[in-house]
């Protein structure tokens, strides 16, 4: 018998990143991009069990401080390279820097799965939630903007990051599925440029914050001829606001 | 609940690129890494050792269209993903493709292209389009999905040095919650530049060997690889050919430091003994012990705290570490141990720890030391500790 998976807060930013006033000068912009919205996500959830296990999903996670510190290496020489930055190269590195910020000893889950990278750290979340294995989950997803991450998704896109606060505690926002499977992709709302994998979680918190008419929903995203999909059931409570669908 | 069994592998390392010879090297003791060319004459490189694939003939088994499409860590996690399926038996005709999932651990990704674009950017030369596209971490697993067909679940999912326990855990969850049939598990990273400049200017690369839990142990060894391994509920095909049981896996995190271990191991323990209470076993069914074992002073003092302080009743198994042979292969380390281990319980032989010569008092573990040791297995514990205090443990059983 799986449990009821809901969706009890979310954030999204695409700003302020900068103001987080951090002890560890080192941490480079997408893990202050993480630690903002995951510790805005806390303070707005309220009495909630803050040591919960993290899926993170990035398509270009530190891609930036790893371009800037090979830059050094390649220009200036290998003895030249800061080693305090080093470990911003990892590709876990963001998420890990959150869940050393915010004292999480549960397991952190790094998803870098393109575009649909979001929708897949919501899923898997919503799986292990789901079968029984854990009980709530921080769901985040980043990108940061930068040259090289532009050039290699051949377009711009706007830096964000969204987190959400899955559980099985009722709430108006429930997931009803997490599957993968052919068809077109279909967006609630494109207004902004944001990047594919922090857009389903944009979508869920444009939802959670408006849109809230007892209705249900799909969130997809295509990679090739890999469609994600996530089923939401909203069962109402706030005002509604017009949202392509 | 049905047991999560492996029943197919595949290897592409320094070590060999076929299971008998990565076996063989490990069980002869030899040592796989060695100065590396464009470091040789380079005053930015004070350390030369590493353990890099300079023969191309791991690519054999690869269609060319992906060798054109995709980058190195791409290719490597197709061409042992290949090896793997021919290895299970599995008749890809025969069995349902929604079915089938990848998922797939690395530290870097592919850091190759990435260096490469970096060089063409630094010397202001164009970088061409499909450079550009080869670099997403995520057409690692979607390269082995094309070539395999699978449709089912796919994730890229990197956790550094454990990225392939990591892989492992969500691969047997799939399984264990019924949305997979067959899952391509693994892990992979190719010799990068960065992660060398990185590790040297952190002061943790041995300037000759590796030596784990050895009292003059300098340091680690960069290196390169990818592990694979098929992964099914026993007993739902005809023919499995079982390599032993995912028995337990503990993971955690040490909410820490990026690079530095807990100072009382913490993390190490909790996913040792998490690993350990999911497997329904007791601390004395542990036979044998595949330590993360870098061979740094850190890693090694923290990794025999944290062990001595699991088996405070109980007689301390023995352990190794074949980072001592293979250097340390990143997010391909934990799976590549991972295999080495399922290839010593059908062997009933322990791998060694090669270029042991001085006891540490601070390490004082049974060290399986430059020699194989034939002994009786029938369940094991894998640790891999990584980057971002993201620690693992994987309990492995006949």
């Amino acid at each position: 018998m799986k449990k009821k998976v809901y969706i009890t807060n979310s954030i999204f930013l695409n700003e302020g990143f900068n103001d987080v006033n951090l002890r560890d000068k080192n941490i480079d912009f997408i893990g202050k991009m993480c630690i903002t919205t995951i510790g805005k996500l806390l303070e707005s959830a309220g009495d909630i069990e803050k040591n919960v296990p993290v899926f993170w999903g990035s398509a270009y996670s530190c891609l930036n401080s790893l371009h800037e510190f090979n830059k050094v290496c390649e220009k200036s020489g290998a003895l030249m390279v800061n080693p305090s930055l080093f470990p911003n190269t990892v590709l876990n590195s963001p998420a890990c820097r959150a869940g050393i910020h915010f004292n999480i000893t549960q397991p952190i889950y790094n998803i870098s799965n393109g575009s649909s990278s979001g929708l897949d750290a919501l899923g898997l979340a919503y799986m292990y939630i789901a079968n029984g294995e854990i009980d709530a989950a921080i769901v985040c997803a980043a990108e940061e903007e930068s040259e090289i991450a532009q050039k290699i998704e051949g377009k711009a896109f706007i830096q964000s990051c969204a987190a959400i606060y899955l559980s099985a505690q009722k709430s108006d926002l429930e997931i009803l599925e997490y599957r993968k499977d052919y068809a077109k992709i279909m967006l609630l709302n494109e207004e902004q440029p944001i990047y594919g994998s922090i857009n389903a979680l944009y979508q869920i918190d444009c939802l959670l914050k408006n849109y809230m008419r007892e209705s249900q929903f799909d969130i997809e995203c295509i990679i090739d001829s890999y469609k994600t999909t996530i089923r939401l059931r909203c069962y109402g409570g706030k005002n509604d606001r017009n949202i392509e669908s | 609940m049905k047991n999560i069994v492996v029943t197919g592998m595949g290897v592409l390392s320094t070590a060999g690129f076929t299971l008998e010879d990565f076996w063989q090297t490990l069980y002869n003791g030899r040592i796989t890494y060695g100065i590396i060319d464009e470091f040789k004459d380079s005053p930015q490189y004070r350390i030369k050792i590493g353990a890099k694939i300079y023969s191309d003939k791991w690519a054999q088994n690869l269609p060319q269209k992906i060798i054109d499409t995709y980058g190195k860590a791409a290719c490597y996690s197709v061409s042992a993903s290949l090896k793997a399926i021919s290895n299970s038996g599995i008749d890809l005709t025969q069995i349902d493709k929604t079915r089938i999932a990848v998922v797939i651990g690395t530290t870097m990704g592919e850091i190759e292209v990435e260096e490469q674009i970096t060089k063409l950017i630094c010397a202001d030369i164009a970088v061409n389009d499909i450079l550009y596209k080869k670099y997403p971490t995520f057409n690692i697993v979607k390269a082995i999905a094309d070539v395999i067909g699978a449709k089912g679940y796919l994730f890229a999912v990197p956790a550094a040095c454990a990225a392939g326990n990591y892989a492992v855990a969500v691969a047997k969850q799939l399984l264990d919650w019924n949305y997979a049939d067959v899952v391509i598990a693994g892990g992979v990273d190719v010799f990068s530049k960065v992660a060398f400049a990185g590790f040297q200017r952190l002061l943790s690369l041995t300037p000759d060997l590796c030596r784990p839990f050895d009292k003059n142990r300098k340091g680690l060894v960069v290196g390169e690889g990818c592990g694979i391994i098929i992964l099914e509920r026993e007993k739902e095909r005809k023919n499995q050919n079982i390599y032993g049981r995912i028995l337990g896996i503990g993971l955690s995190s040490n909410a820490y430091h990026m690079t530095a271990p807990h100072f009382k191991g913490d993390g190490e323990l909790s996913v040792m003994k998490k690993a350990i209470d999911n497997s329904g076993i007791s601390i004395d069914d542990i036979d044998y012990i595949s330590a993360h074992g870098t061979g740094t002073k850190a890693n090694d003092r923290i990794e025999t705290l944290a062990i001595k302080n699991l088996f405070v009743k109980q007689s301390l198994p023995p352990a190794s570490s074949i980072k001592s042979m293979l250097g340390h292969s990143m997010g391909a380390a934990s799976i590549l141990e991972m295999i080495a281990c399922l290839l010593m319980l059908q062997k009933n032989i322990i791998l060694p720890t090669a270029n042991y010569e001085a006891k540490d008092e601070e390490c004082d573990l049974d060290v399986v030391a430059n020699k194989p040791r034939k002994q009786k297995l029938n369940c094991v514990i894998s640790n891999s500790f990584a980057f971002g205090g993201q620690t693992s443990s994987v309990v492995i059983g006949v």
